[in-house]
């Protein structure tokens, strides 16, 4: 009877540990590989390659709905003695160091870039890889030399702006080509930067200071412009109005002197002689004023005569 | 008691087996999302209140079958019974799930996804038959990129450099919150790659001047659609809210020369509007002695013509008088003149052919004069 008990539960154990080996759960996320002493025999739940960068939207969608019927996540019966090898299925980003470039126009450019990428065939990674150490650091050779080569060939200005993103699905191709066999799949391959070295920048940082006092300059040179031009504008109109107002003040004085003259004449006119007579007396009384000092011999007296005389003599001329 | 056995033969191979082997591997990769939900104390405790019920009723039910299969067993019996019952219960407990708020809860049956559980509490299979993650879809989350003064500066496209620090603001796509757990590894950090990537490029094909200025908000738009397609194309179950651009601005070295063109652009101001002052000034002023030029040119015409016609009727009045007799006329005149000439002169008066030397009393002439 205890005999019986122990040996029960013995075999139990054993059927419990058996069991226990027997199950494994593969996560949806995931990959399995299961190994017989080293020898492959099964792939579970294999990410069925369909490149997202084909970049046709159609196609993509469609390969996605694809990804989800082939899904075989869930739980597994194995052989105790297999071995499991549980490997991502998710889109693994791996950064890669700072790279010094070399562009086409000789210069230099520091190159920061990272590669989303995938396992899509657990076997031949898990053979030439191993696991995501080993793919990194492969990936960041591959990368790396790729990028120096495909951005080695174009100028700075088409790596900042002009066809950043050509160049990158380029250096992708590249780098998936390189990796044929080791069963993964390049995703992206991006730029994340790229920038002038430290050196070369300062000197950006001389060109932009020397560019914005240009423009500095050139604002205030400006407004000084228009300033002149308005003070200018103001000083012309100013003479104008004033130049105007003078030619029209003397053509009304004009007009005032002719209307007097024409008055004279018409009332002088009658009688030239008295005329000269009559303003003869007139100037001598305005000139010979109050309190006037003079100083006439006695038999000379008439002061008017002079007047009278002068003006006789103007007219007979 | 068949489900008596049936909890053996489940706890032996799943249970234990299941755990230590789920445990370990799910707990791991997929604790981070279901810890960044928050999981305060009091979800502890009800879940503890809910399994201590769970635990009353079986506990009662287990207690009756012991009672009811055999009075003669005895208490050994019963109590292994009892425990195997408190077992059970507590291992379905461990399919109770309580999702709040914001939150969703994923479904994995054997690893594979099953469903989405939305707020409230919900019953799964017991683990390691079905687990949960449990995934905060609302949180909204924010990722600082420019923080560190050489992660901000980027070139632009006119080969320039700017200082450009912004946020981006995203949160779990609640539509298929699964995909934001199975898709990408650690996503958090894959939203802050491509958000840089995206702005450095879409900096790069701008200019400086629009990026510090007027197309930052346009930068910024395209950030948010850029990144969020290539999110999109990775399959990350993240969705963009929002791209603020926080800092766009020219690099400390050279602010000071910005700022001048800035103060350039004052100063211009400035000058143009003295000059504007000075001609409001003088424009009007000119006018002015314009009005003030022709007023007294026409007072002077007035005036003249005035005098004159004064002048002329007089002499016409004088010559009408002279007219009717012209002799006696011409001599009243004149020594009526001479009359009143001679009246108001300071005279000194001497005799040419005397001799005497003539002394002018100048000192009287001039206080005449000056008189």
């Amino acid at each position: 009877m205890k005999g019986l008990s122990i040996v029960l539960i013995v075999i139990i154990g054993i059927v419990g540990l058996v069991g226990l080996n027997s199950f494994y759960v593969v996560r949806q996320d995931q990959q399995a590989l299961v190994l017989q002493f080293g020898s492959p025999v099964a792939v579970r739940n294999e990410y069925v390659a369909v490149s997202l960068s084909d970049s046709d939207p159609d196609t993509t969608a469609a390969a996605s709905s694809n990804v989800s019927e082939v899904d075989e996540a869930g739980l597994f019966f194995k052989l105790p003695w297999e071995e499991v090898i549980t490997l991502d299925r998710k889109n693994i980003g791996t950064d890669i160091p700072d790279i010094e470039v070399l562009a086409s126009d000789q210069r230099r450019l520091t190159v920061d870039a990272f590669v989303r990428w995938r396992i899509t065939n657990p076997l031949t990674f898990y053979q030439r890889l191993r696991d995501e150490r080993g793919a990194n650091s492969q990936l960041q050779r591959f990368t790396e030399s790729n990028i120096r080569d495909a951005l080695g060939q174009v100028p700075v200005p088409e790596i900042i702006s002009g066809q950043r993103a050509a160049l990158m699905e380029e250096i992708r191709q590249n780098v998936n080509d390189a990796l044929t066999g080791t069963g993964i799949d390049i995703i992206d391959v991006r730029i994340r930067a790229a920038d002038l070295p430290a050196a070369v920048a300062e000197g950006v940082y001389a060109r932009m200071k020397t560019e914005r006092n240009q423009e500095a300059q050139r604002i205030r040179s400006e407004g000084e412009e228009r300033a002149r031009l308005i003070r200018a504008q103001a000083e012309r109109q100013q003479t104008v109005i004033l130049a105007e107002a003078n030619e029209q003040s003397e053509q009304i004085r004009g007009e005032g002197d002719a209307q007097r003259n024409k008055i004279y004449a018409d009332a002088y006119g009658k009688d030239l002689d008295f005329f000269r007579f009559q303003r003869a007396l007139i100037a001598c009384e305005e000139s010979i004023k109050q309190g006037t000092v003079v100083v006439a011999d006695p038999s000379n007296l008439d002061l008017c005569k002079v007047f009278i005389d002068r003006a006789r003599a103007a007219g007979g001329q | 008691m068949p489900w008596n056995d049936q909890n053996n033969g489940g706890k032996g191979p799943w249970g234990s087996g299941g755990n230590s082997g789920g445990d370990g591997k799910n707990n791991s990769p997929w604790g981070r999302p279901s810890n960044g939900g928050n999981q305060g104390p009091d979800l502890e405790d009800k879940l503890r209140q809910v399994q201590d019920r769970f635990k009353g009723a079986w506990g009662g039910r287990g207690g009756g079958t012991g009672s009811t299969g055999g009075g003669g067993k005895g208490l050994g019996i019963a109590g292994v019974l009892l425990l195997v019952g408190a077992l059970a219960v507590a291992w379905i407990g461990t399919g109770v799930v309580i999702v709040d708020a914001g939150q969703q809860a994923a479904v994995f049956q054997f690893g594979k996804w099953k469903r989405n559980l939305g707020a409230g509490i919900h019953l799964h299979l017991p683990r390691p038959i079905e687990m949960h993650v449990l995934i905060p879809v609302e949180a909204q989350q924010e990722v600082r990129i420019g923080e560190r003064s050489d992660e901000s500066l980027m070139l632009t496209r006119d080969e320039n450099i700017a200082d450009v620090q912004f946020s981006v603001f995203w949160k779990v796509k609640s539509g298929s919150p699964e995909d934001f757990i199975l898709n990408v590894k650690d996503p958090q950090a894959t939203v802050q790659m491509v958000a840089e990537s995206v702005m450095r490029e879409v900096v790069g094909k701008s200019e400086l001047q629009r990026v510090i200025t007027t197309e930052r908000a346009d930068v910024a738009r395209q950030v948010k659609e850029q990144t969020q397609a290539l999110l999109d194309d990775y399959r990350a179950g993240v969705d963009i809210l929002d791209v603020q651009i926080a800092k766009g601005d020219p690099p400390a070295q050279v602010i000071q020369a910005f700022n001048d063109v800035n103060v350039a652009q004052q100063d211009a101001e400035q000058v143009i509007n003295q000059a504007t002052r000075y001609q409001n000034q003088i424009v009007p002023e000119a006018r002015g002695e314009a009005s003030r030029v022709l007023q007294a040119a026409e007072g002077y015409r007035d005036q003249v013509i005035a005098n004159a016609n004064g002048e002329a009727s007089r002499f016409t009045q004088i010559y009408e008088e002279y007219r009717q007799a012209p002799r006696v006329t011409k001599e009243r005149m004149y020594l009526e003149t001479m009359e009143r000439v001679l009246g108001r002169t300071e005279k000194t008066i001497l005799d040419s052919n005397s001799g005497a030397v003539p002394y002018l009393p100048l000192e009287r002439a001039q206080r005449g004069t000056a008189n």
